[in-house]
């Protein structure tokens, strides 16, 4: 696996967002099992510790959960993906209307380029 | 825990230059410590020191609660950045060297490793690429079940598919009871393996943090950390 | 201990076959012209091959050490979880058995050049047991402290002056040094304890004589001086503590 990280940044928060992302897309589903830590630094390269953290701090916040001997697992919650996608959503609107205000869009004028932009952008096959 | 490694201003002096002046570093099992630094810095003499092959001129320095000497040699697993091998020696007789004078040495560990790095053991070390010595020598210093590994330069000299190799090896070598110290200055490619980075100037440490830690407050890479400290 | 000696007899292997097959050959090729060459010519060229093949293994073994201090080779063998001291033993141990390999290919072709018999008969007839054990023991003893010595000044050398370059020549004047301070203090002692013990009745005598040298024999007993050898086994002793404490606390490659 060659995931291109931002060494700019904490790798820890990047393997949750990976992960994250994982469960919004419906790539790893509830109750799933998540690669032991080991198996995941081994692919991406990254020290254990590493890993460990990403994953502690994912079952901290609910995501996962542990169960010792066997590994760490999803977390059950029905509302669980949506609440990740309504928070993963955020993160990244926010971020972009910080831009294009930052670019000199008043709110208006970011809605209306939006609403014009979603038909034109090509949908990701 | 108790410290893998301890020194306490370590201080090594030649005829004509002061190589360290005063090292302080502490190490706990199960971490990956990366000392960086440009030539000359220093990163050497500290590693040649931690494996008993250099004297310090003052300071102390404790591995495993013991001064170097025969014991630390049995848990300390030294990758020198030179060519060290024997020539006359095939890498099965390499193996079989190692496998004789280190109780902790994991033959089987070894023959996996030596097909991850494509190396067959039937050739003799005279045979082998800059590049092939390098990922022969890794494999004879990770095969062991070592408390404290000391890799100087493990990428030194080695072509990038090479490279991730040496990291995947240096990655699925990690465990919670050994710790590991590499100098290296390719430092984009290896930072994110690090725990810990300590950055060492003309003999003493400049800086040193967590590297994940260092990541978040000063907002960019190791590898652009080095650079600054080091313009 | 012992595994170091079997990696380093394996490491020096073809020298040693080199050696051999040279004597041999030059041994042959002296056989063939026995008759027609004048026999001491023969005889001369016979010796200085023994000789030669001594210095050219003798130098050999010197050469290990000094590989060990000065090339990257020693990183391998100092990093190993060996003492000093079983890193010494093990390699005059195997400088030994090198050596003596050779002597003895080397003694045994010429004995057939000279010879031209293959029985040992007469050979063993001639020997008294306790004659051979000196011998033995004298031979041991000369290979294994003089390679002390040497080794010792170039250990010192290595670790008193850091450079290569210097470390040699340095080698060279600690051992002219050490060998004259020796030898003064040798021979000071026999004037001083001129006691001797005859070693084929076990007498002592307190005779002075000038002229004995500290080991030697006349017709059929062997007389050493007691201060002497005592002195010689204390000094070996003292240098082989030294270097494998020099190896162990400050040596730096």
């Amino acid at each position: 696996m060659d995931i291109e990280f931002n060494d700019k940044m904490p790798i820890y928060l990047q393997i949750i967002d990976l992960i994250k992302m994982d469960i919004v897309i419906g790539k790893l589903k509830s109750k799933d099992k998540l690669p032991s830590m080991r198996e995941m630094a081994m692919n991406l390269n990254v020290n254990p510790n590493t890993l460990q953290r990403s994953y502690q701090e994912l079952e901290r916040l609910g995501i996962v959960y542990t169960q010792r001997g066997t590994g760490t697992f999803v977390g059950e919650g029905k509302d669980l993906v949506d609440d990740l996608k309504r928070e993963m959503a955020k993160e990244v609107i926010e971020s972009f209307i910080l831009r294009m205000r930052s670019l000199g869009f008043t709110n208006n004028e970011i809605i209306k380029y939006v609403s014009k932009e979603t038909m034109e952008v090509k949908q990701n096959g | 825990m108790d410290n893998i490694l301890e020194s306490k201003k370590i201080c090594k002096s030649y005829l004509n230059k002061k190589a360290l002046r005063g090292v302080d570093l502490n190490i706990i099992p199960g971490k990956i410590v990366g000392l960086l630094g440009p030539n000359g810095s220093g990163k050497t003499t500290f590693l040649k020191i931690a494996a008993g092959i250099l004297h310090q001129s003052s300071g102390e320095i404790i591995i495993d609660g013991q001064i170097p000497g025969v014991y630390t040699k049995s848990i300390v697993s030294y990758l020198p950045d030179n060519e060290y091998l024997l020539k006359w020696m095939k890498i099965k007789d390499a193996v079989r060297y190692f496998k004789d004078f280190y109780s902790d040495f994991d033959e089987i560990k070894a023959k996996e490793l030596l097909v991850f790095m494509n190396l067959d053991e039937n050739s003799t070390v005279k045979s082998l690429s800059k590049g092939m010595k390098e990922k022969l020598k890794l494999t004879l210093v990770l095969s062991r079940k070592a408390k404290l590994y000391i890799l100087d330069e493990p990428l030194g000299g080695v072509d990038p598919t090479a490279r991730e190799k040496i990291l995947n090896a240096i990655v699925n070598n990690f465990s919670a009871e050994s710790s590991m110290i590499i100098t290296t200055h390719l430092v984009n490619d290896i930072e994110r393996i690090f725990d810990e980075v300590a950055f060492i100037s003309d003999g003493e440490i400049v800086l040193k943090g967590n590297a994940e830690e260092l990541r978040m407050d000063r907002k960019m890479s190791i590898d652009e950390l080095y650079r600054e400290v080091f313009k | 201990m012992f595994k170091l000696i079997k990696y380093e007899l394996r490491a020096t292997f073809l020298t040693i076959i080199g050696i051999c097959t040279t004597v041999i050959i030059a041994n042959l090729f002296l056989m063939t012209k026995k008759n027609s060459w004048n026999s001491e010519t023969v005889i001369g060229l016979s010796g200085c091959l023994i000789i030669g093949a001594i210095i050219v293994i003798f130098i050999s073994s010197l050469k290990i050490m000094s590989k060990y201090l000065h090339e990257d080779s020693g990183y391998l063998l100092f990093t190993l979880p060996q003492s000093g001291k079983s890193i010494l033993t093990s390699r005059l141990i195997t400088a030994l058995i090198q050596i003596s390999i050779v002597v003895l290919v080397s003694f045994l072709m010429s004995y057939l050049t000279l010879t031209d018999e293959i029985s040992f008969s007469s050979f063993f007839e001639n020997i008294k047991f306790n004659l051979a054990i000196y011998y033995l023991i004298s031979y041991i003893w000369m290979i294994v402290s003089s390679l002390t010595i040497i080794y010792f000044c170039m250990i010192m050398g290595k670790v008193a002056l850091k450079g290569k370059k210097i470390g040699k020549v340095g080698t060279f004047i600690i051992f002219i040094i050490l060998s004259m301070v020796i030898s003064w203090l040798s021979f000071k002692l026999i004037t001083v304890l001129p006691q001797t013990l005859n070693l084929s009745d076990f007498s002592i005598n307190t005779n002075y004589n000038a002229l004995d040298t500290a080991l030697s024999t006349s017709s059929g007993g062997f007389i050493i001086n007691i201060a002497q050898t005592i002195f010689n086994i204390i000094i070996f002793i003292g240098l082989f503590i030294s270097s494998s404490f020099l190896i162990d606390r400050k040596l730096d490659l």
